[in-house]
Order: C-alpha cells, then sequence, then structure tokens
C-alpha cells in the first residue's frame, strides 16, 4: 500500500487522468507527467451484498479526487458520503482511508 | 398524428426476418456456436429464405473463441463476401445494423445475416467481469468492484441525488416491464412483481436490489438484412434513422448521460418524426436508471419531469416500452443484449408479436448502450424502424 493515488498529467494541457491514457482527449499529446493526489471527496457509496453466487463485504465509492477525475476506489472504515478521504493504492488499487483530520 | 409512410426503393436495406432462441438461465448443453445455429435456422425461416441467400455475415458474442466470424462462416456453410465482427456488447447490434445497412446499399453484400449471442455459467462470467479490459483489470478487479452492479449502484445513486427519484420509481421502471414480460414465453421472468416483491428482493449493491439486475441467460438472437425488392416473408421493415456517438464525453462525466445526448437532434432530423409520433420503444435497459437517462435524452421526458413521467406515464403504453419484459424479464444473453431489443421491435413492426402485440404498430425505436470502459458505458446508438407495409 502507498501514499496517495498517481495521476497521470498531460504535459502539454495539464489534463488529470485516472487510468491512464494513450494520448490526451484535450489535446492529442502523448507525453504525461505523474502526479500525486493524496486526498479527494467521496461521493456515493455502495456496499456488495453478493457478487455473482460470493458473499462480498467489501464498500465501493467513486471520489472525486481533488482539482482531478471521478475515481472508484475501495472505500475504507469509516469514510461517509461527502467528506474529504486520503487516497491510497493497494496494487494498483484506488483506496479512501479516513482523512487524518477527521480521525 | 401519424405521418404518411416514407417511401421505399427497391435499393434500400430493411429488415427482413428476426428470431431468438428461447432465453435460458443455469447452464446449458449447447455451446454459443450450437445457438448462434440454432437462432440462424429461426430467423431463415422467419425470412422466407434459405442458407444460400446469405452472402454477408456479422457476429458478436464473448464467448466465441477459439473461434471468430470466418469459422462461424464455415461452420454454418455459408459462402459469404462481407465479414465482421463486433464486440461492443449493448451496442454491437445496431453497429452492425449500421454497416449491413450500408454495405446492402452499396452493393457489396445482397443479404447480411447478423448473428448476437452468448451460453455461459456463473463463473466464467466472473472471469469475464473482471478481465474485461485493461482498466477495469488493473483498478477495478481487485478492489473488488462487483461488476457492473457494483459500478451501476453508484451511478443510480448520484441519479437519484440529481433527480429525486427513490427506490420505487426504479421499480416501477422493473414493475411495468415484467407486466410485459408474463406475454412473452421466451421471458425468464414472467411473473407479476408488485412494488412489495422489488422492496424486498434482496439487495445486490445499494441502492441496487435483486430485480434491478438483468438475469444471466443463454441465447441468440438474429436479423437479415436485405434490399427491399429481396424481402420475401412478412413485412419488411426499413431504417428510417440510425446515429451513434461513442466516449461521447472521454469518460470525464458522472454517467448520467450518453452519447445520445449528442446526437438526439440529428437522429430526429433525419427520421423526421418525433417522440410522439414512435408506437413501441426497446431502449436498452441493463439497470432502470439507464431506461430513464435515455427515454429522457431523446425526448421522450415531457418537460424533463422524470418524477411525473416515471409515475403516471412509463406503464401507459404511448409509446409501449420494452415489450418483451426487456433483458430485466426476459435476461440478458451476453451480447445478444444488444440485439434483443431490436428483435422485438422488428417483431412488433412485422405483426409478429402474438399475446403482447401492440396494435397497428408502425413506428419503432431501438438504442443500445454499453461497454462500461472504466465507471459507466461508452457506447450509444439509436434506430428508428419503420414498417413499410
Amino acid at each position: 500500500m502507498s501514499n496517495g493515488l498517481t495521476l497521470q498529467v498531460c504535459r502539454s494541457c495539464g489534463c488529470r487522468y485516472f487510468p491512464a491514457r494513450l494520448l490526451c482527449g484535450q489535446c492529442g499529446a502523448a507525453q504525461f507527467d505523474a502526479a500525486v493526489a493524496t486526498t479527494g471527496v467521496l461521493e456515493q457509496v455502495t456496499t456488495l451484498h453478493r457478487a455473482f453466487g460470493r458473499e462480498a463485504a467489501a464498500r465501493v465509492g467513486s471520489i472525486r479526487v481533488d482539482d482531478g477525475p471521478l475515481v472508484i476506489v475501495r472505500v475504507g472504515p469509516g469514510c461517509l458520503p461527502g467528506e474529504q478521504v486520503d487516497l491510497a493504492e493497494d496494487n494498483g488499487v484506488p483506496v479512501a482511508a479516513r482523512a487524518d483530520s477527521q480521525r | 398524428m401519424p405521418r404518411p409512410a416514407s417511401v421505399i426503393g427497391a435499393e434500400q436495406a430493411v429488415i427482413a426476418g428476426a428470431a431468438e432462441t428461447p432465453y435460458r438461465r443455469g447452464l446449458v448443453r449447447r455451446s454459443t456456436q450450437k445457438l448462434l445455429a440454432d437462432v440462424t435456422q429461426r430467423v431463415l425461416r422467419n425470412a422466407g429464405m434459405k442458407l444460400s441467400d446469405i452472402d454477408g455475415l456479422g457476429v458478436s458474442s464473448m464467448t466465441l473463441a477459439p473461434d471468430r466470424v470466418v469459422d462461424l462462416a464455415f461452420r454454418l456453410g455459408l459462402r459469404t463476401n462481407w465479414l465482421m465482427e463486433d464486440t461492443n456488447g449493448g451496442a454491437a447490434t445496431l453497429n452492425m445494423l449500421a454497416h449491413a445497412r450500408r454495405a446492402v446499399e452499396a452493393g457489396d453484400a445482397r443479404t447480411v445475416l447478423l448473428l448476437a449471442g452468448d451460453r455461459f455459467g456463473a463463473e466464467d462470467f466472473v472471469g469475464l467481469v473482471d478481465n474485461y479490459n485493461t482498466a477495469i483489470r488493473d483498478h477495478l478487479a481487485k478492489i473488488p468492484f462487483g461488476g457492473p452492479n457494483g459500478l451501476f449502484a453508484l451511478v443510480t445513486s448520484k441519479h437519484m441525488q440529481a433527480t429525486g427519484l427513490n427506490r420505487e420509481d426504479y421499480g416501477r421502471v422493473a414493475i411495468a416491464q415484467r407486466a410485459w414480460a408474463a406475454k412473452n414465453p421466451g421471458a425468464v421472468y414472467r411473473s407479476a412483481l408488485s412494488m412489495e416483491d422489488y422492496l424486498a428482493a434482496p439487495m445486490v449493491a445499494e441502492p441496487l436490489g435483486r430485480y434491478d439486475c438483468v438475469p444471466v441467460v443463454n441465447g441468440a438472437d438474429a436479423v437479415i438484412v436485405t434490399r427491399a425488392d429481396n424481402a420475401r416473408r412478412g413485412r419488411p421493415v426499413a431504417i428510417r434513422s440510425l446515429h451513434a456517438s461513442h466516449n461521447h464525453d472521454l469518460h470525464g462525466g458522472d454517467g448520467l448521460s450518453t452519447g445520445l445526448s449528442i446526437v438526439a437532434d440529428a437522429f430526429w432530423a433525419e427520421a423526421d418524426a418525433a417522440p410522439a409520433d414512435v408506437d413501441v420503444v426497446s431502449v436498452y435497459d441493463d439497470y432502470p436508471v439507464m431506461v430513464l437517462i435515455q427515454l429522457a435524452e431523446l425526448g421522450f421526458v415531457a418537460d424533463d419531469d422524470l418524477k411525473r413521467f416515471v409515475r403516471s406515464e412509463l406503464g401507459a403504453g404511448s409509446p409501449a416500452i420494452n415489450t418483451s419484459g426487456g433483458q430485466l424479464s426476459a435476461g440478458q444473453a451476453g451480447f445478444a443484449g444488444g440485439a434483443h431489443g431490436l428483435v422485438e421491435v422488428v417483431r412488433q413492426l412485422r405483426g409478429e408479436a402474438r399475446d403482447r402485440q401492440v396494435a397497428d404498430a408502425r413506428l419503432g425505436l431501438v438504442t443500445g448502450y454499453g461497454m462500461t470502459v472504466y465507471r459507466y458505458g461508452a457506447c450509444a446508438n439509436v434506430a428508428l424502424l419503420e414498417r413499410t407495409r
């Protein structure tokens, strides 16, 4: 697990993407820099009751990354919709954790 | 006030046949290829044609491997001048229809058979869902995200927030479609669905319960596209307008709009028609929320008053919506989901819908939607079809 979520930032126009694109849809450029986003606002949350027959207690949500895209995340304990949350990455999976300021 | 039927030229492409295998839940013995062979025989019978009349083949399936479309032609005994394979799920069949129509009108093919179908068990489905594309494999599968149910739960709760609709409102979509399914022997859910049943059903992913999600089935659908002067049995169905818009928002939105919002004006202008002229609609129904979003984008919701629409107009039958019961009741046979609504509208316009026939159905609208590239579907298309005699 690493802190923050790595976004793609278009080197020519500054558009921020997650997941990675091949070309920037705004300006067509192929060069991107990496930027680590550390916080966002949790928008929607759902709990998976059944996933094709197997029990899964996971909570899934959507996060508006600060100054960035809407990202689907694993929602950690104690995170509530509408709140600012901390972002982390677990082997490619974006994770939302209760913000330090809320703990 | 119905407008006069448009004049159909001999060289214009028409849909001259439509068929569907019965949809079945659970593991069936027959392979995807056998389902496609079955529906081929059914559509040829419906069109009054022979295998040797076909000189173009298109297919949409996610379980055809290791075969491809030419292997299918080989195994079906088809000689063809034209082949295509379209893997764009809920939008694939209208995509293929758009290509087939042009091929027939340009003379590249005379008579095209379009097939869509899948056969799989629940365990195959998990693998397909988790490896649907790079973004899902790398960033969603290991959340775990619950497949499309998890994602469309988020879209639905966003839609509730934006529109003020409640769970009962989405339930009204499922209930209205179930009333049609009672008259469709091919549907897997046919018993009446009450609001109590809908609300008491097990939750899948809030706010989605069991009846907000399509039952996964095995099955196949088919249509035949040919020149108007080559149509044989039954009423030929003309394509009055067909438009598509894919990845319309570069996936920067919240899933509450589809590409139909981009093409709706051009679609109706080419059709020279308005929503009030339409008798029967098949709107792509992977989830109730998408039924409402697409109908609103196409102008079926007066004053954008979704609450009034869903509470008093949706089930009233003008136009008749998802008369097969839709995928929510009939089932989703993988990529055949993109053909199911087309087959139903063609049956209605040909007067072949039996117990659920909409009286004097003349104009029918079909939408395709799907292909979750990350958070929601990126493909959208829409066709207006017209019976020609």
